[in-house]
């Protein structure tokens, strides 16, 4: 690789998109700690319905988190595309349950616009901005508040 | 290097001269009577050479005898054994006393915080005649890990001479590791805490020889002198400067020429606002001193877990499986053993966070003005470290409250009918899987009423839900961010900002507190927290498809009942009766919202359980078996799961929860 696209790489943020639904998403590449297959998943009682569970991912136990239901989206069954995303937030490891991976895209910031007020679409306040890429739109996730405790509480 | 025949005599001489006070015309002749050759000799030579070099016209008697005391030691001490390094430490420390030219009290009149880059003496460098320009960071943290114990020994020292002024073993143990210290210190080129320990060790020589009495003025000034030694250290990386030498140098001099000890204005010691704020204290570096017999049973271990492994994965298993069975079991009970050593390594006595909190009454009860009886017990109680570092915080507020607050004046003691002196006693124990720190205090107790009013007041509660309270529950109060009773904030406590980290710490390590109080009598607060942070023995069972580990230590027994011995209140709760004793029923499975294979009591099985002497039924549908369980928190992400400690990972990979019985009882008596 050039250098030119190497320093390019390097200043460009890099985020990896999913599909959720009809809509595709992004997350920073640089929260992302791996994704892994769909595996058997230990529900936890007492817990919101979007959690689904813990995993144990090398002998780290990780709760998991369903996007679909953080979302509002309609439920569906698990199939062989659906992966777990593992997520650093701020404070803790989250895997998030997603509908399939798409890519990695480098959005320059230029092409980031702010998200709308919020309207009566779930989940609106999760969003950074708007990242066009080519023809389309990635909805950005802000993660820390995607996943945060305080989000959680109040969708409780 | 031989020594003399003559020693012993010549050593009789030369005490002779010790006692001669402070003459150094005397000293030079004691000590020219002895004739020893080789390392020995260097240091009489070395002692003789600063009494008679005349580097200075005058030398004051504290430091003739201070050398003298110092040859002398160096000498006896090597007589039978020399040690090079020893003998290397004693004419360090003789060269540390060459007279400082210039140095006189008048300095004493100079501001205290003047920076010490700024100070007149031309003594700092000359004296820490360092071997390194600078040393590497990995020497200086190593020397402040040594130098906090040998600190914290000092003033365990100092405080137990303080209490007993006529004691000679803390003046010795000070001593010592003062000594230690000092050494150290100048190894490393900290002239500045090298020359403020050396001064303060010349003062305990006077105390040790009984020329100086030892009291208050004294054990003040070297506690002093222990706190301001603590910060300089803390600052090594940066040279170590000793927040108000020049005063504590001039305090300590002063000291020393006061040999009857006649009453000198007891000294504030001074410390410089300006010099305490300039104190950047690091994180302290993560280590642990272990005896080296418990690593070398490690490894022997490790050794034994190889051959056992080895044993196992050789063995055809199919065409013998007895064989098979005996390396299996060994293997376990190697692991076990390693684990039981492993676990070992990370417990510590209770002892020292317990020694902190003496100088802690000491100052406390010095400042509120009330005489305090401070009694330790169960100091051998040994504790996971992690759990003794998080636990020194919520003890150090927990007994300023219980002095400010809980003790009351001498003169109102009295009134009531009380000894003067008010009581205070903290001890630590094992009670069943839990280490209990208890903080007693023979004070007012807590009001009740007091503390109800003001939660009503600050609307943590409603008038009439809190006449439903239990009195537990309303001591809770107490615990919440910002709340107080105290009507006067005193610099001690009463901001109501000390019992929040009380909790907060405790629920770090999953533990919880108990206040029982008695009106006019006292008051105790328990610390319970649970003694392992990473493996319990569990007993796993089956609910539906979901598997759970009961801690083995809270299981009581488990039973099978019949459908006669379960009665039915008429709040729908069941009680079980079992030998005669009505215990109530927790369904886990509608706990839990899972679903079960029984619905019956007697079909399934009841686990009893209990906590603090309540006992509780779990009904599950089967039990699987004993397991070592490592314990996972729980994500915080999760939030607080009722009833659930954490988890951990079954042999198949499969989660386990693991239940939290406390407050399953707890949850229970709601």
């Amino acid at each position: 690789m050039a250098d030119e696209e190497l320093a390019e790489e390097a200043s460009v943020p890099m985020y990896l998109t999913f599909a959720l639904g009809d809509e595709t998403y992004g997350i920073p590449l640089t929260r992302v700690l791996e994704i892994i297959g769909m595996q058997s998943i230990t529900p936890i009682p007492d817990s919101p319905a979007y959690v689904r569970g813990v995993i144990n991912l090398r002998g780290k136990v990780i709760p998991v988190d369903d996007a679909r239901a953080r979302y509002g989206v309609e439920q569906r069954a698990y199939e062989s595309r659906t992966v777990i995303i593992v997520v650093q937030t701020a404070n803790w490891s989250v895997g998030v349950v997603v509908d399939r991976v798409s890519d990695v895209v480098a959005i320059p910031p230029d092409s980031v616009e702010p998200p709308p007020p919020v309207t009566s679409r779930h989940g609106q306040h999760f969003l950074q901005g708007l990242g066009k890429v080519g023809d389309g739109v990635r909805l950005l996730l802000d993660v820390d508040r995607f996943l945060s405790d305080e989000i959680a509480a109040t969708a409780a | 290097m031989e020594p003399t025949a003559e020693a012993p005599a010549f050593l009789e001489r030369a005490r002779d001269a010790l006692r001669s006070s402070g003459d150094r015309a005397r000293a030079c002749e004691a000590l020219r009577a002895i004739s020893l050759s080789g390392r020995l000799g260097e240091i009489v030579a070395e002692a003789l050479g600063l009494l008679d070099g005349g580097a200075a016209p005058e030398i004051d008697p504290g430091t003739v005898d201070a050398i003298v005391a110092i040859a002398l030691e160096g000498v006896v001490h090597g007589i039978d054994d020399p040690v090079d390094d020893e003998i290397d430490a004693h004419l360090q420390a003789l060269r540390a006393l060459a007279p400082i030219p210039g140095f006189d009290l008048g300095e004493l009149g100079e501001p205290l915080d003047a920076p010490a880059e700024a100070d007149p003496e031309p003594s700092g460098p000359e004296i820490g005649a360092s071997m390194f320009e600078r040393p590497s960071p990995e020497l200086v943290s190593a020397f402040q890990i040594e130098a906090r114990e040998l600190l914290a020994n000092c003033e365990r020292g100092m405080l137990e001479l303080e209490a007993d002024q006529s004691a000679t073993a803390p003046v010795h143990e000070v001593f010592r590791a003062l000594h230690s210290f000092k050494g150290n210190c100048g190894f490393l080129g900290f002239g500045e805490m090298e020359e403020v320990a050396h001064r303060a060790e010349s003062l305990l020589v006077l105390v040790k020889e009984g020329r100086r009495r030892c009291d208050t003025t004294v054990t003040a000034a070297l506690l002093g002198t222990l706190d301001a030694l603590g910060r300089a250290v803390e600052t090594a990386a940066d040279g170590g400067a000793v927040p108000g030498r020049v005063a504590l140098l001039g305090i300590l001099d002063k000291c020393m020429q006061q040999p009857t000890g006649d009453a000198p204005p007891a000294p504030e010691v001074p410390v410089p606002v300006a010099a305490i704020t300039e104190v950047r204290p690091q994180r302290p570096q993560a280590t642990l001193r272990v005896d080296v017999l418990k690593v070398d049973q490690l490894l022997d271990l490790v050794g034994e877990l190889i051959i056992a492994t080895t044993a196992v994965r050789h063995l055809p298993s199919a065409e013998e499986p007895d064989a098979h069975t005996r390396a299996s079991a060994q293997l376990d009970r190697v692991v076990r053993s390693l684990q039981d050593v492993a676990m070992s390594l990370r417990m510590v006595p209770i002892g020292p966070t317990f020694q902190r909190m003496v100088r802690v009454v000491r100052d406390v009860s010095q400042r509120v003005g009330k005489p305090v009886e401070l009694q330790l017990s169960g100091d051998e109680t040994e504790i996971d470290k992690t759990v003794a570092e998080l636990l020194a915080d919520p003890l150090v507020h927990l007994v300023r409250n219980a002095l400010d607050h809980g003790l009351e004046p001498p003169e109102e003691r009295e009134a009531r009918g009380k000894p003067r002196t008010g009581r205070l006693r903290l001890t630590g124990s094992h009670v069943g899987g839990e280490v209990w720190v208890r903080i007693e205090d023979d004070g007012r107790g807590l009001s009740r009423d007091k503390i109800g009013a003001r939660a009503v007041e600050r609307g943590l509660v409603s008038r009439e839900a809190l006449a439903r309270m239990s009195d537990t529950d309303v001591f809770g109060f107490i615990f919440e961010p910002g709340f107080s009773t105290a009507e006067q904030v005193s610099d001690v406590s009463g901001r109501g900002v000390g019992m929040d980290v009380v909790r907060r710490n405790l629920e770090r390590v999953r533990g919880r507190i108990d206040i029982k109080s008695d009106p006019g009598r006292g008051a105790a607060f328990t610390l319970r927290i649970p003694l392992t942070l990473a493996i319990i023995e569990g007993m796993l069972v089956r609910i539906g498809d979901t598997s759970l580990t009961v801690p083995l230590l809270c299981i009581r027994e488990s039973v099978v009942v019949r459908p006669e011995d379960v009665t039915v209140l008429t709040t729908w709760q069941e009680l079980v009766r079992i030998r005669g004793e009505l215990i109530p029923v927790l369904r886990l499975h509608r706990l839990y919202g899972i679903q079960s294979d029984y619905t019956a009591l007697h079909e399934g099985i009841l686990v009893v359980v209990e906590d603090g002497g309540r006992p509780l039924c779990l009904f599950v549908d089967q039990l699987i078996g004993q397991r070592q369980t490592v314990i996972k928190p729980i994500s915080g992400f999760l939030g607080n799961v009722r009833g659930i400690a954490g988890c951990t990972v079954l042999g198949d990979g499969r989660i386990s929860l693991i239940l939290d019985v406390p407050s399953l009882v707890h949850l229970q008596a709601d």
